[in-house]
């Protein structure tokens, strides 16, 4: 009997630890991406239509199969980021950049939080920060941005890590 | 006439009867069928195949057919109630047998029977997902791993392969031509270089089985048949606006010029921005970065000088921009509006303010401020609407470059309304600074200043 509750206790740790994170859309608010817009490439990257832009569809440190993201993205620093795209082959293609910050927001479905993005297209996307190259002046020192995937918000970076998502040209 | 009959006539007409329908009830002659393979013995594994029951009713009409298979692998008939069905001939490593039978049915209820055996070699499945893009003269393609294949054959050719009986002929076909016993694929995608630009290529894929696997080698049949016209770019719509970023960070953390040592790679070696630092990006007007404005009067012809200025064309994204105006005390700088919308699919079930705390003359929210300049047809549109924070972003000066030249031509510091309402919770709509101060969704009922967008070209 004492074993058997103990079993239920970690049960139920375990139910309260877990974050429920679902996320949630407008019923109302028109839809900024979709099919409309984004073709799978079926290899792990996402074109958009409307860029121009060639995305990879799982956040770096992740491997991509039959649309599934698996393992865990790996944050890095702008260090990192930019050694991680050196000489980097996904999707049989190199020439992978860190995107700027536009870019980065292009990929915000606005009429959803929590994420703000298109999880048929992206599907790991994560409720954190992601990397930009972009930067702006803070008292005459650069201060990297980054988007909140969350909400579609960019911010300044709080953390000395990133989730990244990386991105090329097909133009 | 009766008196001229031969005695003998009824008799013969009685027989003729007895042997013809007279007595047919009785003595119904049953049907004969025998069978047709579309292919001879071994099949191809995975080959579409035809069985034609061929079926002779001396006596009447056939009015059924009824197949049935009696071994091997099963396989899905197109029709077991027809004369000449189709089935994919099993795909399996070794070989095997299978036999159909058929009964057929004549108009009289009797039946005839036959049974046809054949052998299907041993081989494996064609391809499936085969998918090609192309970027100028090269080409990218894969598929997905077939069970116990152990290379590939990818076949292209300027005509379709649709014609071929036996993609043995290949060659036969205007440029047909054969990557043979590919082994990098699917592994890794496989790369095409050298196309011809205005050609168009058909390509098709085939899994090939070794002989240890197989027994002997065999091909499987070909994948669905992918065609590209080379030279066809992705298309795009519209291209995104640069950043103003002209300056990198540098590993002491200080901006830098780019590329900096140690952190290549960032926002201003890139796109028009890295352009209009070598002095290689045209423009057709003048801004600062990759910024490409032209200035438009209140009837949308351009002029040079900003305070005769209206309007702003963005000759990059195509949008025109209102400018604020001190001789219109609506359209004065620094005038702010509650945000309001009647429309669900903007509005997110959340329509805003409309008698907001600040009115320049009886405009109080940014639907009537929308109305206004429609109703001024100001610069020559109207089609004016609020931005989108990615439009808003679009011209938004991170860099502070025109702060520097003190060049701005619309206020960079203010928080602008955007059209876009907080999935979060409708009551709020994003705000966009034009300087790259972090974005917020902002209570729909509180003031904030507007900078309307046309789309620009016809409306």
């Amino acid at each position: 009997m004492k074993t058997a509750c103990a079993g239920w206790l970690i049960v139920l740790a375990a139910l309260v630890v877990q974050p429920v994170m679902a996320q949630t859309c407008s019923s109302t608010l028109v839809k900024t991406t979709g099919s409309e817009r984004f073709r799978s490439q079926k290899d792990g990257s996402i074109y958009d239509l409307q860029t121009g832009l060639l995305w990879s569809a799982c956040s770096y440190g992740q491997t991509w199969k039959s649309g599934v993201c698996s393992g865990s993205p790996v944050a890095v620093d702008l260090t990192g980021a930019l050694l991680a795209v050196t000489d980097l082959t996904l999707a049989g293609y190199q020439g992978w950049r860190v995107p700027n910050i536009n870019e980065l927001q292009s990929l915000v479905e606005w009429s959803c939080v929590g994420p703000a993005a298109d999880l048929a297209y992206f599907p790991d996307i994560r409720n954190n920060h992601y990397l930009s190259s972009s930067a702006r002046d803070v008292d005459g020192a650069p201060v990297i941005q980054v988007l909140d995937f969350y909400s579609g918000r960019v911010r300044d970076a709080l953390y000395d890590t990133s989730y990244l998502l990386l991105v090329r040209d097909m133009r | 006439m009766t008196l001229d009959c031969p005695w003998w006539l009824p008799g013969v007409v009685a027989i003729a009867l007895a042997g013809c329908g007279g007595a047919g009830t009785t003595s119904n002659e049953k049907p004969s069928v025998s069978i047709s393979v579309s292919a001879t013995s071994p099949l191809t594994a995975g080959a579409t195949i035809r069985l034609t029951a061929s079926a002779l009713d001396v006596d009447g009409t056939i009015s059924s057919y009824q197949w049935t298979q009696i071994s091997g692998t099963s396989v899905e008939l197109s029709s077991a109630t027809i004369a000449a069905p189709t089935f994919v001939a099993p795909v399996g490593v070794s070989a095997q047998s299978l036999v159909f039978n058929v009964v057929v049915t004549d108009n009289d209820g009797a039946t005839g029977s036959t049974s046809v055996s054949m052998s299907v070699a041993a081989g494996v499945a064609a391809p499936v997902n085969f998918w090609m893009r192309n970027v100028g003269t090269n080409a990218v393609t894969n598929w997905d791993a077939v069970d116990h294949a152990s290379t590939y054959n990818l076949y292209m050719a300027t005509e379709s392969f649709a014609s071929l009986s036996s993609l043995s002929s290949y060659a036969t076909l205007t440029d047909g031509y054969l990557f043979p016993d590919i082994t990098s694929a699917p592994a890794t995608p496989y790369q095409l270089t050298g196309l011809e630009t205005g050609t168009r290529y058909y390509f098709v894929v085939t899994a090939v089985c070794s002989a240890a696997v197989c027994g002997t080698r065999t091909e499987s049949v070909a994948s669905t048949e992918i065609t590209r016209l080379i030279g066809q770019t992705f298309p795009f719509t519209q291209a995104l606006q640069d950043t103003t970023l002209e300056t990198c960070i540098g590993t002491d953390g200080e901006w830098t010029d780019c590329p900096a040592d140690g952190l290549s790679g960032q926002d201003a070696q890139y796109g028009r921005t890295a352009g209009a630092l070598a002095g290689t990006l045209s423009k057709t007007g003048s801004g600062v970065a990759a910024m490409d404005f032209t200035l438009l009067d209140e009837d949308g012809n351009a002029v040079t000088d900003r305070s005769a200025a209206h309007c702003l064309k963005d000759n990059h994204s195509g949008l025109i921009w209102e400018l604020k105006n001190a001789d219109d005390i609506v359209r004065t700088d620094g005038n702010r509006f509650s945000w309001y919308s009647a429309v669900a699919t903007t509005n997110g079930g959340q329509a805003g303010l409309y008698y907001g705390s600040e009115c320049s003359g009886d405009v109080c929210n940014t639907a009537s401020y929308n109305n206004y300049l429609d109703g001024l047809a100001l610069c020559g549109r109207t089609d004016w609407r609020l931005p989108t924070v990615a439009e808003l972003r679009g011209v938004s000066d991170v860099g502070g470059l025109c702060d520097e030249d003190d060049a701005c031509l619309y206020d960079t510091h203010a928080w602008y309304w955007s059209a876009d309402s907080w999935a979060g919770d409708a009551t709020q709509a994003w705000i966009v600074s034009l300087d790259g101060r972090p974005d917020t969704p902002y209570s729909k009922e509180l003031p904030r200043q507007v900078m309307m967008v046309s789309d620009g070209g016809s409306q």
